[in-house]
């Protein structure tokens, strides 16, 4: 079986653990992630990089090109990214399938732009923070969802 | 063997009972206690009864291939599988498992031979552990499979 045509015809569920790399910032992360949103097109469920709590690898898919295919079939997200903007830009509607975010930011500034109309489905947001500046945030899509919280304290 | 066990404490024959004498479903809850790797290496080729109970108990959906030393390696460090059990793995055990096989694990140094020795038909969900990210970028843009499938 080639890897590939098993990510883009049978693969559902995806999980990714990379080792952390030396930089800080990883272009090559992120083409990591911008392949497999685009190569799997049966996609449903997708945890990039945020599978062990010990792991450092964040993604910045603020920088992930408007024009880039994203696939529309992923329902659940749990990414760990940099910071606030990441996390809103996920949500520019081309994931539009997508009921359940997860995201682990390593760090909260005020965001520059606002949530559109293209983001009106999520109603919540909430997060916590603690000692290590470790933040989560979930977005649930409507209040039927909120049973599913996932506030993940990390210490 | 060692004698492992010993039933009953209040028996004047003072017979003891080894690992052989359990019962299937005992061994089962002792197996589910195992990955994988460890199931089939250790138990496999004991005698033909255990080689029974082994790939029965591996009539599994999910197919981890790390192992305990990947599981402390989350803290950023690379360790390996060694190469003649998974080479044993993938002759032996896959082929005889991987079409009820839904769920896969698979490390940076395990997954072209895992994935090159079957086809999987009903995989649904692939964890990837433990992966370089140049090595991942490679794989996922088709260089590295692509090249040894064309030498093969």
């Amino acid at each position: 079986m080639i890897f590939r045509e098993l990510l883009t015809k049978q693969i559902t569920h995806l999980y990714i653990d990379i080792i952390k790399p030396e930089d800080y910032w990883s272009k090559t992360i992120l083409n990591i992630y911008e392949l497999i949103i685009s190569l799997c097109k049966k996609l449903t469920v997708l945890n990039f990089c945020d599978m062990f709590i010990t792991r450092k690898c964040l993604t910045a898919v603020f920088f992930l090109s408007s024009t880039s295919n994203i696939c529309s079939t992923l329902i659940k997200l749990k990414i760990k990214v940099e910071n606030l903007m990441d996390c809103l830009s996920l949500l520019d509607g081309r994931l539009e399938s997508l009921s359940t975010l997860i995201c682990s930011a390593s760090q909260i500034f005020e965001p520059i732009i606002d949530i559109d109309e293209g983001v009106s489905q999520i109603l919540m947001i909430i997060f916590t923070q603690n000692t290590v500046n470790q933040t989560n945030f979930v977005f649930l899509e409507n209040t039927s969802q909120i049973e599913m919280f996932f506030i993940n304290c990390i210490y | 063997m060692n004698t492992l066990y010993k039933f009953d404490m209040n028996n004047s024959n003072d017979e003891y009972h080894n690992i052989l004498d359990l019962p299937d479903e005992i061994l089962f809850i002792i197996f589910k206690k195992l990955n994988t790797i460890d199931v089939f290496y250790s138990f496999g080729d004991v005698n033909r009864r255990f080689n029974r109970l082994a790939l029965d108990f591996l009539y599994i959906r999910h197919l981890d291939m790390t192992t305990f030393r990947s599981i402390k390696s989350e803290y950023d460090r690379i360790s390996s599988i060694d190469a003649q059990i998974l080479s044993e793995i993938c002759v032996k055990l896959v082929p005889r498992i991987h079409h009820q096989v839904h769920k896969l694990t698979v490390q940076q140094d395990s997954i072209q031979q895992i994935l090159q020795a079957a086809n999987y038909p009903q995989l649904y969900s692939l964890s990837l552990v433990n992966f370089q990210q140049e090595i991942l970028y490679q794989y996922l843009k088709g260089i590295v499979f692509y090249s040894f499938e064309l030498t093969k």
